[in-house]
């Protein structure tokens, strides 16, 4: 029981510590960010323009997705290709997860898969941990 | 297959699990030969990092036999002698193409919790919790290794299991902080923490030139070991006033140098470590950074501090005054194996680095738990348990 509430403080502990450096260490301390419906998501691929889109059409997943606005420029020195999507009705959860995945599968050919088969088990205390990772490419800063 | 597992807040288990399969093209499956603890797992099972599930399999130092291959791969062939990087590393990446590997954009498959926490996330570690990608780790027979062809390495002929197995993570990350640390011919550098990755920070800086390297802890066995394998100069804190050592080693300058690697459960004498101590377990602060002050505090004017020891969140009397007005260049990471790897397996060869004698329990698989026990508790002179998941 004692490993239990020690293991239930440091879950909270470090999920107070996530909400407080969403807002203070990002400056969030202002306007709220919002659904993520009113602005670009970026991301940057380490691949010149060419390489990313012969026809400046966008990469797929992006590329058959509906409800989104791609754009793409060259990024700075070397860094590749910067590709910004925003949503004009697909759900921002799936924009960042297309997003995520061009990028791998420009850079690398593949998107990586979790582990498996499972070697976990679902308890009450880690029930917050599943459902966040069940989501890990569909939310965060992106 | 049987594996080490994380059961609960310091609870360490063995368990059947299913055997791992090959998920990517990239993928190899590796028969684990020997899997190590280290020092950073103690965070995990202490409950520091509680991205945890029952049932995760622990361990991220490992070296083993091919024993199938993705489709994808061209590096590696069944029957191949492999050490591998602890961190995940997809080769072409902006960061990856920087040898920044261990921030590789596309190997944590759950980037959303640590880009919240820290603002980007770092890539992707075996073994080392659902915030690093929920990769399971070595301490099992078998073991998945994603993106093979850029953190697998064939281990030389002349090179034995029990040498390279500390490549994987002690010896990457010790030159990680030697040499991203600047460290250069003629310089004077000091080394807090002499764990594993600690002596070999101290064994990379005299590699690299360093004319003079001190290692510090409290440890006499660790202190010998170092002594006597690294050859490098060591200062106990509980005998000596670190300050004053420093100053006397330096000839009042400071070391150019400091290289943490001690991480977020630092001990030390006196008030500070109880208040750091009373702060973390009330989760004022998530860390205790007591050795990060020591060497901002000791290190030169114009020096640079490496940060190798693990941290997680949030530290308290960060002391950002003498960062600024001593103009000192400060710098972390996790480390980047697939930098190193090629050039210490040659210097393993050469026997440049020597790591056995870091293998002070050899156990079998199933005595895990206990290997966990004195390795956490430093009893019976333990610096690293070494586990033998096939036999």
């Amino acid at each position: 029981m004692k490993n239990l509430t020690k293991g239930a403080v440091a879950v909270t502990a470090l999920t107070v510590a996530q909400k407080v450096a969403k807002r203070v260490l990002a400056g969030d301390d202002g306007p709220s960010r919002g659904d993520g419906k009113d602005r670009w998501h970026a991301a940057t691929v380490n691949l010149p323009p060419e390489r990313v889109s012969d026809d400046g059409s966008a990469p797929p997943p992006l590329r058959d997705m509906a409800g989104i606005e791609v754009r793409m420029q060259k990024a700075p020195a070397d860094k590749g290709t910067e590709i910004y999507v925003r949503s004009t009705g697909a759900d921002v959860a799936d924009v960042r997860r297309a997003l995520r995945e061009a990028k791998s599968l420009l850079e690398t050919g593949d998107v990586l898969l979790p582990a498996g088969p499972p070697t976990t088990e679902p308890t009450p205390l880690n029930t917050p941990i599943r459902t966040a990772t069940a989501h890990g490419r569909e939310e965060g800063r992106l | 297959m049987k594996a080490a597992t994380w059961e609960g807040v310091n609870e360490v288990g063995v368990r059947e699990v299913p055997d791992p399969q090959i998920r990517n093209a990239g993928d190899i499956i590796v028969k684990v030969a020997r899997t190590v603890t280290c020092g950073s797992d103690l965070h995990l099972i202490g409950g520091y990092v509680p991205f945890m599930e029952k049932g995760d399999v622990l361990g991220h130092e490992f070296v083993g036999e091919v024993v199938e291959v993705g489709a994808g791969v061209t590096r590696h062939r069944v029957g191949d002698r492999v050490v591998v990087s602890s961190f995940i590393a997809c080769g072409n990446c902006w960061y990856c193409r920087n040898e920044l590997y261990s921030c590789c954009d596309n190997t944590n498959t759950n980037p959303a919790v640590l880009e919240d926490l820290w603002g980007f996330a770092p890539g992707g570690c075996f073994g080392y919790s659902h915030a690093l990608g929920g990769n399971a780790g070595s301490h099992a027979q078998y073991i998945r290794v994603p993106f093979a062809d850029v953190g697998a390495f064939t281990i030389p002929d002349e090179v034995s299991y029990d040498r390279a197995l500390f490549a994987s993570d002690s010896v990457s990350t010790g030159w990680t902080g030697a040499d991203l640390g600047g460290v250069k011919g003629g310089d004077v550098v000091a080394v807090w923490g002499a764990g594993a990755v600690g002596q070999m920070a101290a064994r990379a800086a005299t590699l690299l030139g360093a004319e003079k390297v001190v290692v510090i802890d409290r440890l006499e066995n660790r202190l010998a070991m170092t002594e006597k394998h690294v050859g490098v100069d060591v200062l106990d804190y509980e005998k000596v006033n670190i300050g004053d050592a420093l100053l006397e080693y330096t000839g009042g300058r400071g070391p150019d140098v400091c290289i943490e690697a001690v991480g977020m459960e630092a001990h030390t004498n006196g008030p500070q470590h109880v208040y750091d101590q009373v702060k973390q377990q009330l989760r004022l602060q998530t860390d205790r950074p007591i050795a990060v002050r020591e060497a901002i505090y000791n290190c030169r004017k114009g020096g640079s501090v490496f940060v190798l020891g693990v941290f997680a969140g949030f530290v308290d009397k960060f002391p950002l005054g003498a960062i600024m007005n001593k103009g000192l260049t400060v710098r972390g990471a996790q480390m980047h194996a697939p930098r190193y790897l090629s050039m210490i397996m040659e210097r393993m060869a050469r026997g440049e680095i020597v790591t056995e004698y870091l293998a002070t329990h050899v156990m079998p698989l199933d005595d895990a738990p206990h290997g966990y026990d004195i390795f956490k508790n430093k009893e019976d002179n333990c610096v690293r348990a070494v586990f033998l998941p096939n036999g």
